[in-house]
């Protein structure tokens, strides 16, 4: 049981690293840029705007259809 | 028989398409691919280790480029409405029928032909704040692969899976529920319509009231750095 506890505990730490992260980078005098922006540089290249589209997808695939 | 000379321009020619070839983002899917076939999905292990492989050998110049084609893209407002037309639509098939099946994939093969095709930009990202950004990004990625990674090689599927939850035994619950599945449904292709979007440099309406380096910009004319709407 508190393997368990752990392994949610640590997702919930990432998942608010992620927001805080998100949350600074909008803050006026950041250091960060938001992910909106980063994305938006990121995309501009073919590999990387392929495989992150293809994550993406495989998000929904993953979730909605693989048994 | 080639002199020394032959053979170091050779080197110097073959050498940067090697490099190339072994880009980040093609040795990050077939990674992912090859994790894929060893969790017991190797249909989506060679999908994911294909599209590595297209990307290396782009990379390295060995396919024929493609034409350049901007697709014409839902604005946001459209997008979310589209959005959850889509969810709704998806919501009535079957879950986890032939039909969704088909209609997800078709989805994904779309996806990637606009994403292979669209052209590549100039974009202005490479300020210290860009790279910094970058980094953090991928450093809590590798955490969160890793962890879950982790989690599954603990879990040996499906023997330990309560004492260690992987994010899909999480999530799959509320996702298997209608509301839940609509929901993800809704995030998915909005999330997905949004980063076509940004392929082609446009940017959400809280990123373009940042600054000249990414934040908010207190003269408020809605330009993040100067290409943008470029």
């Amino acid at each position: 049981m508190i393997s368990r506890l752990v392994v949610i505990a640590g997702f919930l730490a990432l998942a608010a690293s992620t927001v805080g992260i998100e949350a600074v980078s909008h803050r006026a005098g950041s250091r960060l840029v938001p992910l909106a922006l980063l994305l938006r540089t990121v995309l501009s290249r073919r590999s990387a705007r392929v495989a992150i589209l293809l994550f993406w997808w495989w998000v929904g695939w993953h979730f909605l259809v693989e048994p | 028989m080639p002199s020394n000379n032959d053979g170091m321009a050779e080197h110097r020619r073959t050498r940067p398409s090697v490099i190339a070839a072994v880009w980040p983002s093609a040795a990050v899917l077939i990674l992912a691919g090859s994790f894929h076939a060893y969790r017991g999905v190797p249909a989506e292990g060679i999908v994911f280790v294909l599209v590595g492989l297209a990307i290396a050998a782009d990379r390295a110049g060995w396919l024929p480029r493609p034409r350049p084609h901007t697709f014409r893209l839902p604005d946001p407002r459209a997008s979310a409405a589209l959005a959850v037309l889509g969810a709704f639509a998806l919501t009535v098939l079957p879950m986890r029928g032939i039909a969704e099946a088909v209609a997800i994939g078709a989805v994904g093969v779309l996806v990637m032909v606009v994403g292979w095709w669209q052209p590549d930009r100039t974009a202005a990202g490479s300020t210290e704040r860009y790279r910094r950004t970058a980094l953090l990004w991928c450093c809590v990625g590798v955490v969160v692969c890793l962890w879950e990674l982790g989690v599954f090689l603990l879990a040996d599927p499906p023997l330990h899976e309560y004492e260690y939850p992987t994010l899909s035994y999480l999530l799959q619950p509320i996702v298997d529920q209608p509301a839940g599945r609509g929901l993800l449904l809704v995030v998915w292709i909005a999330v997905g319509l949004a980063l076509l979007r940004w392929s082609q440099g446009g940017i959400t309406k809280a990123a373009a009231r940042a600054g000249p380096s990414g934040h908010t910009d207190a003269s408020g004319d809605g330009r993040a750095d100067p290409d943008i709407g470029a």
